[in-house]
């Protein structure tokens, strides 16, 4: 395989929350890091001389290509897209659009301007039918929702791209910096408020029963990195910690970290259309291959989203 | 006339700093003590140990009857000896606790009773400030030892310390990052795999092979060393890092590139229990001495690997007496086992 002559991996969706940590990552072993964001995101951070930021349209196949002509990257992170939160339920056809649409025309961009780099792409573990036992890579697909359906046709493009790619199913992830679109971090942003004595002692809840895979999202970014170096391109991998964990127990832990005493109380508004009662992945493919396994304690990433939250909501330390 | 004991200077960092010591140094007398354990072997020193200008003592750094005399002779002290290897160390703490902390002990205990003694240099490790996620290491963040290596490296560190603080002995520590090179263990990295390759044997990588390591050419840590016998300032301490971080999977490809092998012969095999996944060291203090690494990371490890394949003598006899390297030779090549 060619090797491009720099030696700067690219990080599509950098602002986002398991980009940002890639790019955080990929800054301890790069000199310099190539980061895109959506022009209408997040705002960029600044001050890091190494990160060459890049405002990018995912839909611009011609703007894409001058940009990966001229960047090379050794690797592409294709963490870009419309995320599993409140806008993809209610316009699946924008899902579509950026999370399909926009990995084509990526691709497409890859094989005629930078061909040589290796590419990672972000699926999803939603594209799996509903099933009680630990997700394998071949078990039968059957998205549920919106955004599932969109990841899932993000990755039959992607499987059928000429460019070679490393395809991803990452399950839930949590840590700093998560949207509060997801339980976890919804669970701690209320605590912190609550503790910085913004918000009333009542913490709002959805379904506490289901369970969830839940991995560190610097561990998520770690896999990453590690299906960069060792996967096969074609092949698709779980991200996963191989642990299902009760949301209810979920929040009890962080309850147990608040510093004040919290109500809790189930909102019909926090309860999703299909909530499946567990999504539990097996990441016995990732770990063979690649040697990763998820390492840090949940307890650690609890603590660690508690803690940016308070420095989020402007709670003394 | 200068007269430098060397402790350890049988093993790996210290035969190459008593080859650099006797060549740049023709006023120099170099006394190496070493008990010669698994690691510390006369083969080190096989073109320079009948020198005019050194001398080579067998003991044990923990002696007193031994290690006392010869601290109290010397004008300079490089106290390399101790035990290095981390998985070991977590296998069996106590040799480490003995040899890294104890032996420090009686050397400074030596030294601080030493009319003459002008310099008693410590060598401690990275590894006493843990696992670093990201910037680099200050000589003054605090340390987080994390195996019982390190905690063993963190306590002779700061014992000796204490001996500049308590007894104004004339302590400098070092603390350098992973040392590449000649002579270097063939059960540490770089070696292991890379002898391991030259006969087709797998090599075990451990985890996903993201950890960092910033390796230092054992060249570069000696004219450190020397600069800071020199130049240095009692009671301080001076990262020295070669400012090369490289991914355990990039070192590992790169190794067997230079063998003329593929990553066909990569194993993952499941981490050491705490393994730090990243060591990085900020070696400002030391570079206002005057002192920056020379060494190219690309070239020195060439080097390294052109001188395993020129010097089999050396290594060889080690592979051939472990018991694993052994069994799995022989199943691969049958009776061409010597």
């Amino acid at each position: 395989m060619k090797t491009p002559a720099r030696n700067v991996p690219l990080v599509t969706g950098a602002t986002g929350f398991a980009g940002s940590h890639l790019l955080d990552r990929l800054l301890t072993t790069h000199p310099a890091v190539a980061a895109w964001s959506n022009a209408s995101g997040r705002p960029v951070p600044s001050g890091d001389g190494r990160v060459e930021w890049l405002a990018a349209d995912l839909l611009d196949q011609p703007g894409l290509e001058r940009s990966l002509g001229v960047l090379q990257p050794s690797v592409i992170y294709h963490l870009a897209g419309l995320p599993h939160v409140g806008e993809a339920w209610k316009n699946g056809g924008r899902a579509l659009e950026v999370n399909a649409l926009g990995t084509h025309r990526l691709l497409e961009a890859v094989e005629r301007a930078s061909p040589a780099s290796r590419v990672v792409v972000a699926g999803s573990a939603l594209v799996y039918r509903q099933s009680d036992r630990p997700l394998r890579e071949g078990d039968p697909l059957g998205p549920s929702d919106p955004y599932g359906i969109s990841k899932l046709a993000q990755e039959m493009v992607a499987e059928r791209a000429a460019t070679p790619v490393v395809l991803t199913r990452p399950f839930n992830h949590a840590g700093p910096r998560q949207s509060e679109g997801f339980v976890t971090s919804s669970f701690a942003k209320q605590i912190a408020e609550i503790e910085a004595g913004v918000r009333e002692p009542l913490l709002l809840v959805g379904n506490l029963d289901a369970r969830r895979d839940i991995t560190d999202v610097r561990d998520t970014a770690r896999a990453y990195e590690a299906l960069a170096a060792w996967g096969r391109p074609g092949h698709v991998y779980n991200i996963c910690s191989g642990v299902a964990y009760r949301v209810g127990d979920v929040l009890e832990r962080l309850l147990g970290l608040a510093r004040v005493k919290v109500d809790v109380r189930q909102d019909a508004a926090r309860l999703r259309p299909s909530d499946n009662p567990i999504v539990l992945g097996d990441p016995g493919r990732v770990k063979g291959e690649t040697g990763w396994s998820a390492e840090i304690p949940i307890d650690t990433t609890l603590a660690d989203l508690l803690a940016w939250w308070r420095t989020q909501v402007g709670a003394p330390q | 006339m200068v007269d430098v004991l060397v402790t350890g200077g049988a093993g790996f960092i210290g035969s190459n700093f008593v080859r650099y010591a006797l060549g740049r140094h023709p006023d120099w007398r170099v006394t190496t003590l070493d008990k010669l354990t698994y690691a510390g072997r006369l083969e080190n020193l096989h073109d320079v140990k009948d020198h005019p200008r050194h001398t080579f003592v067998r003991g044990d750094v923990a002696d007193a009857t031994i290690a006392g005399p010869l601290v109290r002779a010397a004008d300079v002290v490089v106290h390399f000896a101790a035990e290095t290897h981390v998985d070991r160390s977590i296998m069996s703490a106590g040799e480490f606790i003995k040899t890294d902390v104890f032996g420090t002990f009686v050397l400074l205990e030596a030294a601080r009773q030493s009319t003459k003694l002008r310099r008693f240099i410590q060598i401690s490790t990275d590894e006493v400030y843990g696992s670093v996620a990201e910037g680099s290491s200050r000589e003054t963040d605090e340390l987080k030892p994390r195996n019982p290596y390190s905690a063993s490296k963190a306590g002779a560190d700061r014992l000796a310390y204490s001996y500049f603080a308590t007894y104004e002995v004339p302590v400098i520590i070092t603390r350098a990052s992973n040392n590449y090179g000649p002579y270097q263990y063939p059960e540490k990295v770089i070696p292991l795999f890379l002898t391991n390759a030259l006969d087709e044997i797998p090599v075990p990588l451990y985890g996903d092979g993201l950890q960092v390591r910033d390796w230092l050419h054992v060249d570069d840590h000696c004219r450190a060393v020397d600069l800071l016998i020199e130049a240095g300032t009692s009671g301080e301490v001076y990262n020295i890092g070669g400012g090369n971080h490289v991914r355990n999977v990039d070192l590992t490809r790169q190794i067997l590139l230079l063998a003329g092998k593929t990553d066909a012969l990569i194993r993952h095999v499941p981490d050491r229990q705490g393994h730090d996944r990243r060591y990085s060291l900020d070696t400002a203090k030391l570079q206002r001495l005057g002192w920056t690494p020379a060494a190219c990371f690309d070239k020195g490890l060439a080097q390294t690997v052109a001188w395993y394949r020129d010097n089999q003598w050396w290594w060889r006899p080690i592979k051939d007496a472990d018991p694993a390297y052994r069994s799995y030779y022989s199943s691969q090549y049958g009776n061409r086992l010597p």
